[in-house]
């Protein structure tokens, strides 16, 4: 009993270990990314994640299945971002140096070519409207539009009803737009 | 700025075009760190702190709140204390004598050891809350930086970073857990697994961790032990802002430092009038150790099957030497090249094969290109069953 216990284990053991490393390999650099849209902290999107994959792995005897567990690292990323943002103080650094160029750390990419500059200004801008939206709705929007999850799947990640994603969706869109007309 | 323009498009499309070109394109900024080897090695010591804690689990259930609230009072007294507690250590305990470190020490009765779960704590999960909606206490890893040396018989010595698990209150601050993990940092024993190591903070703890934005500052109680080196002082500094900086996790925010004593020189050299950080890191070398293994961890315990051994390194051209050892004899050995040579930090890895049931202890070392020398060492025991 007690081998075939040991047994079970060591194949569990090699399945979470299995699934880490294929999910690390397809969406380490997109949730970390995630993060970052979201807390604007690379060491903080990055432990973030980290823990995430931790997580995951030792619920992989429940979760069983990549989608699954998929949807359960975009679970964690997502609310452990936000409460970091909420527990850190980090959201009024969000909101004020959203247009700053890189983050604190160094380990930001270099800045884009000329060629791309007058595209970022533009994006930067809507960027900047997107941090002045409500908590929630840049979430959707973020994941939405970053992510590129659909309606069902923000609202597992988020854990609210696909019919408030559709509503912050559409308030966080027109709050951008007269944003961005405003600003122009 | 444009009134005149009346070309952009109020269509809702293109709002989402320009939104999803723009988070791409912002997300592109970033370059995430690889950290598959640290995360595996966490996973590795969860489930060995899962496993160690699964017999206790079931009669610790109906006591759980009261036995969380002791266990708040043990561990958090046990660390803020332990600095303070301790005796002072000629020579800062750099003894040569190999100390078993995973044994817990009068000092800190009711602290775990090293990369254990403490006693009578059900089985958490890695961010750290425990099981139980309402239990008091969570257990985190913190991320905790030690003065060993670089090799068993050396007297040089690098930082060398562990994730010490420990309880801290549940919704504890981010200062909070630095200020626990600063007190690790600075207690040394019985968490660090690198021998010898240093402890320059004997006769000082913790008082106090806040954060303001850009700044960690550090309350201490007195200034570090005296009869250090100056390359020793300055680790000895270097750990607490490492350590401060990754349990709060900012990125390399200036650290400051405040002594309740009214010292204003850390061991009567570094002025806590001035901020503190890492070195550029075209520099880490001068403070990080030159060799981290981080898997296996300290002990760790494999089911029969492949193992993977793990780390990083500072090494010329990247080179480094490994021996597996069984009974004392090196049962494999090679070579591997880190990702990066010194001075860029590199990480490594060790396919060591499917291994039987036995105790076995994998070296990583460099051997000096000028004179064959080792210069830099860590051996971990492990076990396969």
């Amino acid at each position: 009993m007690a081998e075939r216990e040991e047994v079970g284990a060591a194949d569990g053991t090699w399945a979470a270990d299995q699934a880490l490393t294929d999910l690390y390999a397809g969406y380490w650099h997109s949730l970390v990314r995630l993060s970052w849209l979201l807390v604007r902290d690379q060491q903080l999107a990055e432990e973030t994640v980290q823990d995430a994959f931790v997580a995951m792995h030792s619920r992989w005897s429940r979760l069983r299945n990549q989608d699954l567990a998929l949807a359960y690292l975009r679970r964690c990323v997502v609310n452990s971002s936000r409460s970091v943002l909420r527990h850190r103080g980090v959201e009024d650094r969000y909101l004020s140096a959203e247009i700053n160029a890189l983050t604190a750390h160094g380990t930001t990419e270099a800045p884009s070519a000329e060629a791309r500059a007058l595209e970022r200004a533009t994006g930067q801008r809507l960027l900047a409207a997107l941090g002045r939206l409500p908590r929630r709705q840049r979430e959707v929007l973020t994941l939405r539009y970053y992510a590129d999850l659909s309606e069902a799947q923000i609202a597992d990640a988020l854990s609210i009803s696909t019919g408030s994603v559709k509503a912050h969706a559409h308030r966080g869109l027109t709050a951008l737009r007269s944003d961005v007309e405003a600003t122009r | 700025m444009n009134p005149q323009n009346p070309h952009d498009p109020p269509d809702p499309h293109d709002l989402e075009h320009r939104l999803r070109a723009a988070l791409h394109m912002e997300s592109a900024r970033i370059n995430p760190r690889e950290r598959r080897t640290e995360i595996l090695a966490m996973t590795r010591q969860t489930r060995q702190e899962t496993k160690s804690a699964q017999p206790r689990r079931r009669w610790l259930i109906p006591a759980a709140a009261a036995a969380s609230v002791a266990l708040i009072g043990a561990a958090v007294w046990g660390v803020s204390n332990a600095g303070g507690s301790q005796p002072l250590t000629p020579a800062a305990t750099a003894t040569s004598t190999p100390a078993p470190t995973t044994a817990p020490t009068a000092a800190l009765p009711a602290v775990p050891p090293s990369r254990s779960a403490p006693s009578g704590s059900p089985s958490a999960t890695s961010n750290g809350k425990l099981g139980g909606a309402t239990s008091q206490v969570a257990l985190v890893s913190l991320p905790a930086y030690f003065v060993g040396a670089n090799m068993p018989a050396g007297n040089t010595f690098g930082l060398y970073r562990e994730f010490v698990r420990t309880a801290v209150p549940a919704g504890a601050t981010q200062a909070r857990k630095a200020r626990a993990a600063v007190a690790i940092a600075m207690s040394a024993a019985p968490f660090t697994t690198t021998t010898p190591f240093l402890k320059p903070w004997t006769g000082t703890s913790v008082t106090n961790v806040t954060i303001s934005p850009g700044r960690i500052t550090i309350t201490l109680s007195g200034p570090g032990a005296p009869g250090l080196t100056a390359a020793q002082t300055r680790l000895a500094v270097q750990q607490l802002v490492w350590t401060a900086q990754a349990a709060v996790g900012q990125g390399n925010i200036p650290v400051k430092f405040l002594v309740t004593n009214g010292t204003v020189k850390l061991f009567g050299t570094y002025p806590t009038s001035q901020t503190y950080n890492r070195p550029p890191a075209a520099l880490q070398y001068e403070v990080l150790a030159p060799i981290w293994v981080t898997s296996p961890v300290q002990n760790q315990v494999f089911p029969a099957g492949p193992v993977v051994a793990a780390g990083q390194s500072c090494a010329f051209e990247g080179t480094t030497a490994w021996q597996l050892k069984k009974g004392g004899a090196v049962a494999k050995s090679g070579s591997t090249l880190a990702s990066s040579g010194c001075p860029t930090r590199g990480t490594w890895q060790v396919k060591l094969g499917a291994l039987g049931t036995g105790s076995y202890t994998f070296r990583m070392y460099e051997v000096s290109m000028k004179d064959g020398t080792v210069i830099a060492e860590v051996s971990r025991p492990f076990t396969v069953r």
